[in-house]
């Protein structure tokens, strides 16, 4: 599916799925331990370049989603910028209270989330995952059976949402042929329900004999992706340590706001 | 490798009576063996124990005296959305040899080989989603021929294919399966019943009561595949034969300019098509020309560029045409909405009879689709022929004007194909409009008064000029 809306491929898309994971609990440790406004804006700026530069999506897709994640990034900078306390005050109206000090530690929140989620944002634009999970049997030694079990229902995510598309046009047909009360309301929810369960019970079920019939076990066995760890990986850590670094450094010497602390 | 299996015995645990006493069956090596019988006689459970499913997979209380089966048996199954663990095609393939544990530099030369092998031309990174039903009957096969058994085990495996793709999986089928042994189970059997060394009859009891060879069964015993149930290659000769129909001139929809698309592509182009009262059409064509999407689109489920009337009224949404014209979908579970396969029913009728008599008729139209037996059951517990059989009920009732089945007699057997073209017929003469979608050319070939062809992006017409 990304493979569609892709224009390029970058050593990213061939750094191990691990490495960016583990990369990105560190760098949630970094923005959450950044108090330094100036700092954060600078790594979120490179950030998303970065991410702009690399994920090699369509740049229609990567429109849609950097609107959704400012638009995200704002709603959750306004609570804090509405309610948050302060003592100087910019603007009152009625519970809203606005002041510089909110103001700042508001927009220093949704930089944190900006960051977080460009990063994100990479990794899922570079990462197939089936890859992840292949990496997670190889070099984590993540038991066959979980992996390929994930990726099976992963498969059946497209055909469940197709057949609860199904199940309401037959109800729609149905409807007017009997009485209401046996499709609205409660008792309505837990027929879609069941059935929609139901079914997939019977197929996750028949999909496990099928996997079985085809000699699957959990012991030993070949990869057809030999996940490793390699210089992309290296080249990956290397780049986000770079990053990191140089906007401490334009964060401290190049001050856009004159506060250093938005606690 | 050859299967024997000395007086199995199998029963399951909700049932009373047993699935299997004493059952003997012999299977030579290289055997081409069809099984055939009406539905529950239990084919697809042997079938799962010929592979070693039961008791592998599948916690089923069996014994038998003596069990020389392969439990390396490869399978191809019915259903395509159920037998595939991985996304895309090379993954699924490459699944199979890392069961095997084969090496990684061998693999890529074995799955080109293997698709080359079913004849499945489509790039390696396709998801599974996107094949079409034939296609992905390839990659099963596919997948069989790279799990290297010697034993091929076949449930049903053309159930979900239109006429056009069965025959070329059985060729493809052919091609690759001379010297392994071979086990079918099938209800379509017009392409392989020369094909096969043996045919095996069970019935509803689960004893084997014939086992020889395809001519001589055609010869001496088909009235006992008739008796059965059992399609054969000339089961339509002992179909019904109905009256001819005289529809009405009265029109009761009329669809102009309608534009099916399917991702952006034209499907379906339709200037003018009227449907009269009392009609019965057959809507044919091959997979993914948009015979179902021309249902959708009609009962405006799906948006579409098109003008609807019906009665002479405008369609604007399905409100306004559902109730007048009901359909019956080919995926039955969705249009189930009780807990007991009596109220399925009886809630349709409650509607229009009084109380005493709905429950006199529904109890008189549960017998007659064979479904009393298992109307104290969840409509979901029950097998996959019933199910269909009862959602083809759901369009009893306050019988709209004109009902659209999707594949109706798919999966049925040769009896309850038939009585449901009697129950279709009778409400044609009642004056109710059946459309049909089917595959089927022993239907449209004998009962539509009409035609309709879906090919090139339009429509054909023929009139139909069999027995109805």
């Amino acid at each position: 599916m990304l493979e569609q809306i892709k224009n390029y491929h970058t050593f990213v898309d061939r750094t191990n799925p691990l490495t960016k994971i583990f990369i990105g609990i560190l760098l949630f440790l970094l923005v959450v331990l950044m108090h330094n406004p100036n700092q954060l804006f600078y790594l979120s700026l490179i950030m998303l370049i970065i991410m702009i530069i690399l994920s090699g999506i369509r740049l229609r897709y990567l429109a849609v989603v950097l609107v959704l994640f400012f638009v995200f990034g704002a709603f959750s900078a306004m609570y804090m910028v509405f309610y948050g306390t302060g003592e100087t005050t910019l603007f009152r109206f009625g519970l809203i209270h606005v002041t510089e000090e909110s103001l700042i530690r508001g927009i220093h929140i949704m930089m944190r989330g900006l960051t977080l989620s460009f990063f994100g944002a990479l990794v899922i634009f570079t990462t197939k995952l089936t890859d992840i999970f292949y990496s997670m049997m190889i070099q984590l030694k993540l038991k066959p059976k979980f992996a390929y079990s994930f990726m099976a229902a992963i498969r059946m995510v497209p055909i469940i949402a197709g057949e609860y598309m199904m199940l309401r046009q037959a109800r729609k047909v149905r409807k007017p042929l009997i009485h209401k009360k046996h499709i609205s309301g409660i008792k309505g929810f837990i027929t879609t329900v069941i059935t929609l369960l139901s079914q997939s019970i019977r197929r996750a079920y028949r999909l496990g004999v099928a996997m079985e019939a085809k000699q699957f076990d959990d012991g030993p066995r070949t990869y057809y992706y030999q996940t490793a760890f390699s210089k992309y990986d290296v080249l990956f850590v290397m780049m986000i340590i770079v990053i990191a670094f140089v906007s401490f450094c334009l964060g401290t010497e190049f001050n856009l706001i004159n506060v250093t602390d938005a606690r | 490798m050859a299967i024997e299996i000395k007086n199995l015995r199998l029963k399951f645990p909700e049932t009373k009576e047993r699935q299997f006493s004493n059952l003997n069956i012999n299977i030579k090596t290289g055997e081409k063996v069809l099984m055939l019988g009406p539905s529950g006689s239990g084919k697809s459970t042997l079938l799962n124990i010929l592979g070693g499913n039961i008791p592998r997979s599948m916690d089923i209380p069996f014994k038998a005296d003596v069990l020389n089966v392969d439990t390396g048996a490869a399978y191809v199954f019915q259903d395509p959305d159920s037998q595939f663990t991985m996304p895309t095609v090379v993954e699924e393939l490459a699944f199979i040899l890392e069961n095997k544990n084969v090496q990684r530099r061998d693999m890529d030369r074995m799955i080109q080989n293997a698709l080359f092998k079913v004849g499945l031309k489509t790039d390696l990174k396709m998801p599974i989603n996107n094949l079409s039903g034939g296609m992905k009957q390839r990659l099963a096969i596919a997948s069989a021929l790279l799990q290297g058994s010697g034993t091929l085990l076949l449930d049903e495996p053309t159930s979900m294919l239109d006429e056009a793709s069965v025959g070329g999986l059985w060729q493809t089928l052919e091609n690759i399966w001379e010297d392994k042994t071979v086990v079918i189970v099938e209800h379509r059997v017009n392409e392989i019943w020369d094909k096969v060394d043996r045919v095996i009859l069970m019935n509803a009891e689960g004893e084997l009561i014939m086992d020889d060879s395809p001519g001589t069964i055609m010869e001496n015993h088909i009235e006992l595949l008739n008796e059965y149930g059992v399609w054969h290659p000339y089961s339509w000769d002992y179909a019904p034969v109905f009256k001819k129909i005289e529809s009405g001139d009265e029109t009761l929809i009329e669809i102009n300019d309608m534009t099916l698309t399917r991702r952006k592509e034209t499907l379906l182009n339709i200037d003018n098509l009227k449907i009269k009262k009392g009609e019965w059409l057959t809507i044919e064509g091959k997979n993914g020309t948009g015979k179902t999407s021309l249902m959708l689109a009609l009962m405006k489920l799906i948006k579409t560029d098109s003008i609807i009337h019906v009665n002479g009224k405008k369609v604007r949404k399905t409100k306004d045409i559902s109730g007048t014209v009901y359909p019956v979908f080919q995926n039955p579970e969705l249009q189930f909405i009780t807990n007991k396969v009596y109220d399925e029913v009886f809630i349709n009728l409650e509607m229009h009879y009084p109380h005493e008599e709905a429950h006199e008729k529904c109890g008189a139209l549960l017998r007659r689709i064979g479904l009393d037996h298992v109307s104290h059951l969840h409509p979901l517990e029950i097998s996959t022929g019933q199910k269909r059989r009862l959602s083809v009920a759901t369009a009893t009732g306050g019988v709209p004007e004109v009902i659209i089945f999707d594949e109706p007699t798919f999966g049925l057997d040769q009896k309850l194909s038939y009585e449901l073209l009697k129950m279709f017929y009778e409400r044609v003469q009642d004056g109710v409009t059946v459309i049909m979608i089917t595959h089927d050319r022993g239907i449209t070939k004998r009962y539509p008064t009409r035609r309709l062809i879906l090919e090139n992006k339009g429509i054909t017409e023929i009139r139909g000029d069999g027995h109805a």
